[in-house]
């Protein structure tokens, strides 16, 4: 039953975001709610007086907002669709389903609440220093035990994912942050006729001028956000971009930014980062009770949400925003009983005097020692303040202070993530205890409070100045002179050391990670005195949130533990993205750039399972899978004994041509081409400089200037690149072509090739003595031109037949139906392999590895001796004087030899052994239904390469297997079929 | 002249599109061997309003050629070809013709003219390795695809699948950009028809059904769908 009482709600003009005439009703762990159209998760449990939102990451302690902007892991909560969920950042909708998430039992009674008991025995880095101990523990329990407990929340792995994709975007200026520095940027650009991008993390444009005080009346604020909104939202050149995160940036200014579903990858000619800062916690006992929220938190629930944060204030302050937020506080009707000023001097008496007329008590030189929890455990019931003895010190003093709501406001960091990952330096001043940012980029500008400004008019004119040196840069002008605006806020606004050391502990530094004050100070007493490394020992910084609340007080304590300043720790290296990012943005659209042959749809239409090789669609084999060993192996006997097509578009083709074609083949493959007439095509076996084997194809000669190369699947766009490379290097008089696409390619094989291809090529001659083996031709075949290559890759009578790529159906159909009589039949790759095997013919790449040359791939032959040049010739013919290691052998298992084809077989890249010794591997294995056994191809020592020597394989499951070395190619050794 | 051909597999050259095109039940019209599409079924009276707004063709059966080498402008200026002066720039001729200028010895020529790429036809026939010459032709035809992304809202849509900034007033007429479109080496050129923004889009030949498929992607949040030549060409008389 929805609960429809919101006790909790403000007024208008209070709750900017939300619409009261839209109620939406929502659960949360199990119990309805009611919130307004405009609401988060967060505001509305709120609003419920629905404080516990989540639970901690260690010690499972009661958890609530913190930051109310989504700057915290408080409020991670689980949606059916998506764990982690930002409670304070993700928009209310009707019907939501929202649970709380790491807890056993119910996210109220935790029952794994217990282990912040324990916290004593899980000092920092206990991780490194046990679970080991005794010798199996990890396996037996500890292993399994914390594999059960680690992770937060629960995937739906049913779940499909939503669209998601990116799009560009070009800017003259980009404004980061639509605050009042960030306004002020925009407009002043978009005044000179630029493109300007505006974007808020924010739905609504304003920042901090939407909810926070700036002066006692509160006027000013209202005003320039009113002056600066009419002018911005008018500005046709402003590209208004809310509820937008800039993630992260990258080189010259490209930055990513997330807005629903989608990643923006814009290029800004100039930056403007106007990110604001983040407002830092007091560390105190119980800092992390729901209900002890930054003060700028509570001012965004009223003002945002209208949400009344509490009955009755303790407001924490070590600087005038604490007594700002207290005036908003009261004006808004919330009882603040008493303010706690941390600092001994600088008491803004006006607003003190105005606090105190309105009841409200004031601590001088004071701080919340420690806060304590309600009996429900569910929200923060009552501090004790003391007054400050020194730093970090405290008296025997306590008083008690019943309170529902603690704000703090001790000082803020800028939000320098963007500015760091563009290579900015963060610097911080341990007299002012102020922050500064330098040495970012070029074309990149930061104004406001990120650039430590905080008074308005300081912001605004900062903002201006900003603005004024893009303008410069984009018009070419000579940048004016400008005059840093003069600001007596920005030396008052940190308090120096909010920090105080109880004995019981729980005093957070870090709330991802639930590290205490001793944590940090114990990780540097373990050595670990860089901030880096205590980062990484303790995990602090290391959680959701990134060290936004963390990192300033981690380095404070690292320096006084080490005696050293603050400026001298550092703070950690911010790296993208600002705020947790899916997948989903990074991946985009759903789509593969797969390459499809033309005959792609002729392959599909004829039941062929289709097999991605490289970034190409190829058929593996025709027919359902059910059945597919017994298919391969009619494939293969279709071509030994009659006719097979295969498709083989997929082969590189490079066309090189120019005076000096021949010249540049000869330097650039191992084989000779300088007098290779017309007509012929010769095997082309490319090393490279190290003389290893890289690539291998044919040289077809169509012209006295006109070579037509063929290269590998896999390997051409390497070969074509390289080919480039070095043409530019020999600056011969050659021009080289991609035509790999340019190109339909189908190989004809089998005894009855040329009967079939007679039947559709008129104008050449294709008998044996007219078109030998190794010839190329010009002409047509089905009324198609097309070159004609008579090669035996398969081992058999065969033409590769390549023609202009859009004719490749109309060949393939063609040729088809030519071989009806011969009952012609399409083979796949599987049997292509097959038959190449049988062949004993080696693939590049997979009979080949990163170190193979052409003597252990036993190509010698491949090599032209009488050469001056070829790429790689050098080693190679230093390698020629040392002893081999290895070489590829053919080698085959019959069933003599005790092993069946299905029972054992081995595979690529199983182990050649020798005793227990590795001393080889195989490249290729498969059962040839030709020769009716199982042959392969393996790397070898030489002392088992000569034919009938026995080697030993290890199959799967450690099987053994005797195989015997055999003389290449397994089939028709002396080439007849293939030159038929 | 253009004629009508019932079905793609009538003719030799066949686009790598056409089991696309059928599926949405195209007619088609004899252009240059091959089948290209006149009309798709979903086609109304209004399609001339979505090429004006935001739409894609199927130009892959029209002819074009290539040629580079260091006499290539020499031997191309001497076939009664204008020429762009500088790299990245494009174009037309008055008979129709686009002459792109990839690099100073590389040209491509488009021919989306009525006349069947007649002076594409005529170049191929002139061309020979025989030519005591260093200009040699490029198989554009088979080597790329040819795509058109018409309308109003190109630009917007391209933003989505091409980092190159390619706004109206940006990217200018007869402008040429060798970039990447959805992850793929493209060849962009803005090829006004009438007042209606269009940009041709050339890529891999053998990517065409990912290219198609990534455009129609691209073009549904705007509603923009395929469009026949007929709707295409109604543009230039705008």
């Amino acid at each position: 039953m929805a609960n429809t009482k919101l006790k909790q709600r403000l007024p208008a003009p209070y709750g900017l975001l939300i619409d009261s005439n839209m109620p939406l009703s929502f659960s949360f762990e199990g119990q309805s709610f009611d919130g307004f159209e405009g609401d988060t998760i967060a505001s509305a449990l709120l609003a419920n007086d629905q404080w516990l939102i989540s639970r901690s990451f260690k010690y499972h302690r009661a958890r609530g907002p913190l930051t109310m902007a989504g700057q915290d892991a408080n409020t991670l909560v689980q949606l059916p669709s998506a764990p982690n969920t930002l409670a304070d950042k993700c928009a209310l909708e009707s019907n939501m389903s929202v649970m709380g998430q790491n807890y056993k039992g119910s996210l109220a009674r935790d029952l794994q609440a217990y282990i912040g008991l324990l916290s004593r025995f899980l000092p920092v880095g206990f991780y490194y220093k046990a679970f080991f101990r005794p010798r199996g523990i990890w396996e037996a329990f500890w292993g399994p035990f914390i594999r059960k407990q680690s992770g937060l929340g629960n995937i739906d792995q049913s779940l499909i994912p939503a669209y998601h994709d990116k799009q560009y975007k070009f800017a003259d200026v980009l404004v980061v942050g639509a605050g009042p520095a960030g306004l002020t940027a925009a407009l002043a650009a978009a005044k000179q006729g630029l493109e300007v991008i505006l974007v808020d993390e924010n739905p609504v444009l304003g920042g901090c001028l939407n909810y926070a005080r700036f002066n006692i009346d509160n006027s000013s604020a209202k005003d320039l956000l009113k002056s600066l909104l009419s002018k911005v939202t008018a500005a046709d050149n402003i590209e208004i971009m809310l509820s937008t995160t800039a993630n992260s940036w990258h080189a010259d200014n490209w930055l990513a930014l997330i807005t629903d579903n989608r990643l923006y990858k814009v290029r800004a000619k100039e930056l403007i980062v106007c990110a604001g800062s983040l407002e830092q916690q007091a560390i105190f006992r119980g800092n992390d009770i729901p209900g002890v929220v930054m003060s700028s938190a509570a001012l965004r629930m009223m003002h945002l949400y209208g949400v009344k944060p509490g009955q009755n204030t303790v407001v924490v302050s070590g600087n005038d925003d604490g007594y700002m937020a207290a005036l908003e506080l009261l004006d808004a009707g919330v009882k603040v009983v008493a303010l706690v000023d941390m600092r001994d001097q600088d008491e803004p008496l006006e607003l003190a005097n105005l606090l105190k007329q309105k009841g409200c008590a004031i601590h001088q030189n004071s701080t919340v020692y420690e806060a304590f929890i309600d009996k429900r455990k569910h929200r923060v019931s009552r501090v004790e303040v003391r007054s400050i003895k020194s730093q970090g010190q405290v008296n025997d003093d306590p008083v008690s202070i019943n309170c529902d709501l603690v704000c703090m406001a001790v000082g803020y960091m800028p939000t320098y993530q963007l500015v760091c990952q563009a290579s900015g330096q963060l610097s911080y001043d341990d007299n002012s205890c102020k922050f500064s940012l330098s040495n970012y980029p070029n074309n990149f500008e930061i104004a406001g409070s990120v650039n430590g400004y905080w008074d308005l008019n300081a912001v605004v004119a900062d903002a201006l100045n900003k603005a004024q040196k893009c303008i410069a840069r984009l018009q070419g002008t000579l940048s004016p002179e400008l005059v840093a605006p003069s600001d007596t806020i920005a030396d008052h606004i940190n308090f120096s050391w909010p920090m105080f050391e109880h004995p019981k502990g729980k005093e957070f530094v870090d709330y991802d990670e639930d590290l205490q004050i001793k944590d940090i100070v114990n990780a540097t007493s373990d050595g670990y005195e860089h901030i880096q490394l205590v980062k990484r020992y303790s995990t602090c910084g290391m959680g959701p949130s990134q060290g936004r609340h963390s990192a300033l007080a981690a380095a404070r304590l690292v320096a006084d533990a080490t005696n050293r300043t603050v400026a001298e720790t550092g703070v950690t290296t911010a790296r993208p993205p600002f705020a947790s990012e899916t997948l989903a943005h990074n991946a985009g659209r759903q789509f593969y750039p797969a390459r499809r042959t033309s005959i792609h749809y002729r392959h599909i239409e004829q039941d062929a399972q289709m097999m991605l090789a490289g970034a190409w669609y190829r058929p593996a084999y025709y027919g359902p899978t059910s059945n597919s060993k017994s298919l391969i192996d009619a494939e293969v006997t279709n071509v030994r004994n009659n006719v097979g097509i295969v498709d083989v578009s997929t082969l590189g083709g490079l066309e090189v041509r120019g005076p000096d074609a021949a010249v540049f083949l000869e330097r650039f493959y191992t084989f000779a081409f300088a007098k290779q007439p017309i007509g012929r095509a010769r095997y082309a076996l490319l090393t490279n400089e190290a003389g290893v084997v890289i690539d291998d194809g044919v040289a077809c000669r169509f012209h006295q200037q006109h070579f037509y190369v063929t290269a590998t699947t896999g390997g051409v766009d390497q070969v074509f690149q390289s080919m480039l490379k070095w043409n530019a290097q020999w600056a011969l008089d050659v021009d080289i072509a991609n035509a790999t696409t340019a190109w339909c390619a189908v190989n004809i094989a089998g005894p009855n090739a040329r009967k079939v291809l007679a039947k559709l090529c008129e104008d050449i001659d294709l008998s044996a003595d007219a078109f030998p083996y190794m010839g190329v031709r010009q002409g047509r075949v089905a009324d198609i031109p097309a070159r004609l290559i008579r090669v035996g890759f398969v081992g058999e009578l065969g033409f590769e037949i390549h023609v202009p790529h859009q004719y490749g159906e109309a060949l393939w159909d063609a040729l088809l139906a030519a071989g009806e009589e011969h009952k012609i039949r399409p083979f796949g790759v599987e049997a292509q392999r097959i038959l190449r095997l049988e062949k004993g013919h080696i693939i590049i790449g997979q009979d080949t590895d990163a170190m193979s040359n052409p003597m252990e791939v036993q190509m010698s032959w491949a090599i032209a001796r009488k050469k001056p040049f070829f790429v790689g010739a050098r080693t190679i013919r230093e390698l020629e004087k040392i002893p081999q290691q290895r070489v590829l052998v053919g080698f085959s298992i019959s069933a003599s030899d005790g092993a069946m084809p299905d029972q054992i077989m081995p595979k690529e890249s199983h182990l050649v052994l020798e005793g227990e010794q590795m001393t080889g591997r195989v490249t290729s294995c498969n059962y040839s239904p030709t020769l009716k056994k199982i042959i392969g191809l393996a790397y070898v020592p030489l002392n088992k390469a000569p034919p009938n020597s026995v080697v030993e394989i290890k199959c799967d499951q450690g099987i053994r297997v005797s195989a015997t070395v055999v003389r290449l190619p397994f089939y028709d050794p002396d080439n007849q079929q293939q030159e038929l | 002249m253009s004629a009508e051909i019932q079905q793609p597999e009538a003719a030799l050259r066949r686009s790598p599109l056409a089991r696309y095109h059928q599926s949405r039940g195209a007619s088609f019209v004899f252009r240059a061997g091959g089948a290209a599409v006149r009309s798709y079924a979903h086609e109304t009276e209004k399609s001339k309003a979505r090429a004006q707004s935001i739409a894609v063709v199927d130009l892959t059966c029209l002819n074009r050629i290539g040629f580079k080498g260091a006499d290539t402008s020499h031997w191309l200026s001497s076939k009664s070809l204008q020429l762009p002066n500088v790299p990245n720039q494009s174009l037309i001729g008055t008979d129709g013709t686009l002459v792109a200028r990839l690099s100073a010895t590389e040209f491509m020529i488009l021919d989306t003219t009525a006349n069947d790429g007649q002076k594409v036809e005529s170049l191929r026939s002139a061309w020979s390795m025989d030519l005591d010459q260093r200009s040699y032709l490029l198989e554009r035809g088979d080597s790329h695809s040819w795509f058109a992304v018409t309308g109003e809202l190109a630009p917007q849509m391209l933003a989505k699948v091409c980092a190159v900034d390619l706004r109206i007033h940006k990217f200018r007429q007869l402008a040429v950009a060798q970039t990447s479109v959805a992850r793929s080496n493209s060849i962009v050129v803005r090829a006004d028809q009438g007042l209606t923004p269009c940009f041709y889009i050339l890529a891999d030949l053998s990517s065409s059904a990912f290219m198609w498929a990534s455009l129609l992607d691209s073009m549904q949040e705007f509603s923009g769908d395929a469009i026949g030549l007929d709707a295409f060409n109604t543009l230039s008389a705008t």
